[in-house]
């Protein structure tokens, strides 16, 4: 006992403590013992047999809330956080002496409790105790400008120590600090979930751990970056900090047990859990047996991205306050470049990868021009190799579909995207001379001679090179920023006796409400087209999906009323994948369409109104309009490769330290007994964007859609 | 579809809830007896807790923890309340609070530590809150369900009434049953459901008193293999005003079931 006593460092230097707890042992057992003593997570202060609460002595930097902190107000923060958000509550059941902190922190405010740490490089463990609701609290230090150092945020999160009164007890992963050139370090604390405040005691930072600097790097696996960081932005790294503590050695298992029975359970349909639920779990199994938060919760994020599914995300970032150094301001397409491939050949399973559209600071970039490598290797195969780095690994349930890796390429840092600014050492391009010539040498750039500047829209990527209304009455082409807006008109170009109109918009989400925005929108579309079209060019090119009343809606213009599918979702059997052939499919469809339907059509559809839908990147709601409008009699999709057939909903879990992850649940069943999830809706004119068009200044997909909506104008 | 309402032999109910127990009560310290009331922060509204301390007594005991959740392979998507916490409702989550007609979304107030019976977090239900906790149906076999709930002292287990409920249709499939208190004050709830075909979701409506609550904790759902019996279910057939609330809900929870991606933030920045 003795010995295992020598094992908790703090015990040392409290020699009465220690007398306490030997005469307590005696009669308790070693139970108490290794719940006092958690191994590398409990290295702050302890608690004595009675219950109080001791802080370490060797603790660098400590509050008991004894006193009202002194608080850190940024420069600029919103006047309604400006005031104190918390109360000091003198009670007995403090943890620490006799106050803590009770917090209500206005939505959308933080509190921020500065500390200090000493003035030289070290490396530190922080903990606190928190009680009722939930709570996001991070450590966040700063340093002076011009000194080249990163500002870091370091999450907290339980260690799985708590007591009978509520209290829990939240610690860092070892976080490193220039001490010398630190310009403030303080705890960041936003309370919520709580009926009254969430309460807050005893923080401590404590030494622990060795420091390391900070230092620059050029794209993944650079040797400059050490095994717990990895390079992003140029920068390596801590990625740990970021994360949830190593979970203790008596609790490990348990929590990859959890994790592993969530999937079992209740992840995704048919398709998904044969090609990838099996990949998912042998990775989950790996975490059993790693010894550190970042090799664990790396583990888990590459399972999660294991599972392949366009609703299955980690919601978690590691870049915290690193951002880009260099800009790419381009969107890229998957293309036909007709133009280049006696310069470069065409990839057997890749299609070619074009600028769709650029702003300033794109490398010089244009329309047209080529990406033919990220750091050697195809731009597509290089971006699907990213599952187990990139934290925001984003992928189609359709295992033949890649539109999502495209859009990802390039396109702003706060859409999502920006793989190859966050990933890369190097890009290789073909460029279009102004004459159209598109196969001269190849060019080699180096993400780090990418330019720095400013100035200029960032260009978002929706996979449409060029609009076709009116300028009032489209997105601008500076920007492409369509995300919720409904954007529409006559198509440029056309005859005012054509009577053909457009719709440029990629958001299905009506959440139920027949007079919301977006099925607000769809309802007076659909009134206007009945009314005045004789043709209609539905441009859903980057698709984000919503709810099933808007794919429904839509379909109400093209068809008269039926049951397409039915959904099963989430999960409705645990561990089961849905039915196992057609004939059992058939009966699920039956049993359920008017359970769970996909109702489409209407009575009074737009009969002889010829429709086109041009998609490129569409996912779930995305994918169910397609399917809903597919077979129509005046319906034809345009598209380079079916959508991403994610065919179902998803359940979400949030847990401490941001960690909230989302996967996808449950499965689609078609009328003729088919399992949809996995299966992208094909278009029924499957054509990419060409080179050639892009360099002329065309718009190839939508091109088509008009030749045909032309051919076959409602009379 | 098979939604049978026999009497029902219960799963490994305790297998699956207890697997952690170890885990959860790692002290054996006894708690000090107290009134509710008898501290300075007690509240004869809200159930319970030992958070009253008596000078020279033991103030507190301490216990590890498990962060996510003590029931591996549970049919219900959050049983144990530890991954339902979110600063604002909307997400599809294992938990997720309505109004008491069921017509609109409330933010849920969760409790932590060992104020709950297992893990770390469990859920707080307010008078005139109803829950929902999305969950599956055990594949070819009958299901049992447990909840633990800890009322105010001087309420009865029935004031929380935990109700099987068809996740598709809202109907009503069996209503669990409560017990008396334990030595801890929470009332344990029970039901067996015969095989289904359809998921199974757990409804908890209560009619605590104004101005109290209830705790939730524990909840599992489990395959049925007859090695424990759940409590004989009541016969119980919802009358006009809850199936209003339940056809209300079931409408809210199913038009607002997400078919989209939760991309990252989509702002756009003037540079």
């Amino acid at each position: 006992m003795v010995k295992l006593l020598r094992g908790c460092s703090r015990w040392a230097v409290r020699a009465r403590a220690v007398r306490a707890v030997l005469l307590t042992l005696a009669s308790m057992g070693s139970t108490l013992l290794a719940s006092l003593c958690l191994g590398p997570t409990a290295r702050a202060g302890t608690l004595d047999p009675l219950g109080d609460f001791h802080t370490d002595a060797e603790a660098v930097a400590y509050n008991g809330y004894e006193k009202a902190p002194v608080r850190y107000v940024p420069d600029g923060v919103d006047k309604k956080c400006q005031a104190p958000m918390f109360q000091l509550v003198t009670l007995p059941d403090a943890m620490e002496g006799q106050s803590y902190l009770s917090l209500q922190v206005i939505d959308g405010c933080a509190e921020r409790l500065p500390f200090t740490l000493p003035t030289e490089q070290g490396s530190y463990r922080a903990t606190v105790w928190m009680r009722h609701g939930g709570i996001a609290a991070s450590v966040v230090l700063r340093y002076g400008d011009g000194l080249g150092l990163d500002a870091l945020s370091v999450q907290m999160s339980p260690t799985g120590r708590a007591t009978s009164d509520g209290w829990v007890e939240l610690a860092t992963n070892d976080f490193p600090v220039d001490g010398a050139k630190l310009s403030r370090a303080y705890l960041r604390v936003v309370g919520y979930a709580a009926r009254a405040g969430v309460d807050l005691d005893g923080f401590e930072v404590l030494r622990h751990g060795a420091y390391s600097a900070q230092a620059d790097c050029k794209g993944l696996g650079d040797p400059a970056c050490s095994v717990e960081e990895q390079c992003i932005y140029n920068r390596c790294i801590l990625g740990r900090a970021a994360l949830p503590v190593l979970p203790a050695d008596a609790l490990r298992d348990g929590v990859v047990d959890v994790l592993e029975g969530q999937l079992r359970v209740f992840y995704g349909g048919r398709r998904s859990r044969s090609l990838y639920l099996p990949l998912a779990l042998a990775e989950l199994s790996k975490m059993r047996s790693e010894e550190t938060a970042w090799g664990f919760w790396s583990r888990w994020a590459a399972a999660v991205h294991a599972l392949h599914d366009w609703h299955t995300d980690t919601n978690l970032g590691i870049t915290g306050f690193v951002g880009a150094r260099h800009r790419l301001n381009a969107c890229f397409i998957e293309g036909d470049a007709d133009l280049s491939h006696g310069a470069w050949p065409q990839d057997p399973k890749y299609a070619d990868l074009l600028v769709s559209h650029a702003g300033p600071d794109a490398a010089g970039l244009r329309a047209g021009d080529r990406l033919v490598a990220v750091d050697g290797q195809h731009p597509l195969a290089w971006a699907a190799s990213l599952g187990k780095v990139d934290w925001g690994y984003h992928v189609a349930t359709d295992p033949d579909t890649y539109s999502d890796f495209a859009e990802a390429l390039g396109g702003p840092t706060w859409s999502g995207g920006a793989l190859i600014l966050q990933y890369a050492r190097e890009l290789t391009v073909l460029r279009c001379t102004p004459s159209g010539a598109c196969d001269g040498a190849p060019e080699t750039i180096q993400v780090t001679d990418l330019g720095t500047g400013g100035g200029g829209n960032d260009v978002a990527c929706d996979n449409r090179p060029f609009y076709h209304f009116d300028p009032a009455l489209s997105p601008d082409p500076t920007k492409h920023y369509v995300f919720g807006d409904f954007f529409r008109g006559a198509i440029t170009g056309t005859k005012p006796e054509e009577a053909i109109y457009g719709m440029v918009w990629d958001t299905l989400y009506g959440g139920g409400d027949p007079k919301g925005w977006v099925n607000g929108h769809l309802h007076d579309a659909i009134a206007d087209w009945k009314a005045n079209a004789r043709g209609v060019i539905l441009d859903h090119r980057a698709g984000n999906g919503g709810t099933l009343d808007s794919a429904t809606n839509l379909t109400r213009l093209v068809r008269p009323p039926g049951v397409v599918a039915v959904t099963r979702m989430p999960a409705e059997l645990g561990n089961y994948a849905g039915p196992g052939d057609a004939a059992a499919g058939l009966a699920v469809f039956e049993a359920y369409q008017t359970v769970t339907p996909y109702p489409v059509g209407d009575a009074s559809w737009a009969q002889g109104l010829p429709v086109a839908l041009i998609l490129h990147r569409d996912g779930s709601a995305s994918d169910y309009l397609p399917f809903g409008m597919k077979g129509a009699p005046s319906v034809r999709i345009f598209g380079p490769h079916p959508t991403s057939g994610a065919f179902s909903t998803y359940i979400e879990f949030s847990s401490w330290a941001g960690l909230n992850y989302q996967f996808g649940s449950g499965d689609t069943i078609g009328a003729d007994g088919s399992s949809l999830l996995g299966h992208g809706v094909a278009p029924d004119v499957t054509l990419l964007p060409r080179q050639s068009d892009l360099v002329a200044g065309k718009d190839t997909l939508f091109e088509a859609a008009l030749a045909w909506v032309r051919q076959e104008l409602k009379p | 579809m098979r939604r049978g309402l026999a009497p029902h032999a219960l799963v490994a109910l305790t297998a699956l809830a207890g697997c952690r127990v170890d885990a959860e009560g790692l002290s054996p310290a006894p708690l000090p007896v107290v009134s509710a009331d008898a501290g300075p922060k007690a509240d004869a509204a809200a159930p319970p807790a030992p958070v009253a301390p008596i000078p020279g007594a033991v103030k507190r005991t301490v216990m590890v923890r498990d962060p996510f959740g003590a029931t591996p392979g549970n049919l219900l998507v959050d049983g144990d309340f530890e991954l339902s916490t979110v600063p604002h409702s909307g997400s599809q989550l294992g938990w997720r609070a309505y109004t008491a007609d069921g017509s609109r979304e409330l933010d849920t107030h969760t409790e932590t530590g060992g104020l709950c019976r297992s893990g770390l977090r469990c859920a707080i239900l307010d008078p005139g809150m109803l829950m929902f906790g999305r969950g599956t149906s055990a594949s070819n076999r009958g299901n049992v369900a447990s909840l633990w709930a800890k009322l105010p002292l001087d309420a009865n287990c029935t004031a929380v009434r935990p109700i099987l409920v068809t996740c598709d249709t809202f109907a009503v499939g069996k209503v669990l049953v409560g017990g008396k208190r334990d030595p801890a004050g929470w009332c344990h709830y029970t039901a067996a459901l015969s095989q289904q075909d359809s998921a199974t979701c757990l409804y908890i409506d209560s009619t605590l008193a104004p101005a109290t609550y209830a705790l939730l904790d524990a909840a599992v759902l489990g395959p049925d293999d007859g090695t424990i019996h759940a409590q004989e279910a009541e016969f119980w057939v919802p009358d006009a005003s809850t199936a209003l609330t339940l056809e209300t809900l079931r409408g809210l929870v199913q038009s607002t079931m997400p078919l989209g991606r939760g991309r990252a933030p989509r702002r756009a920045i003037e540079r």
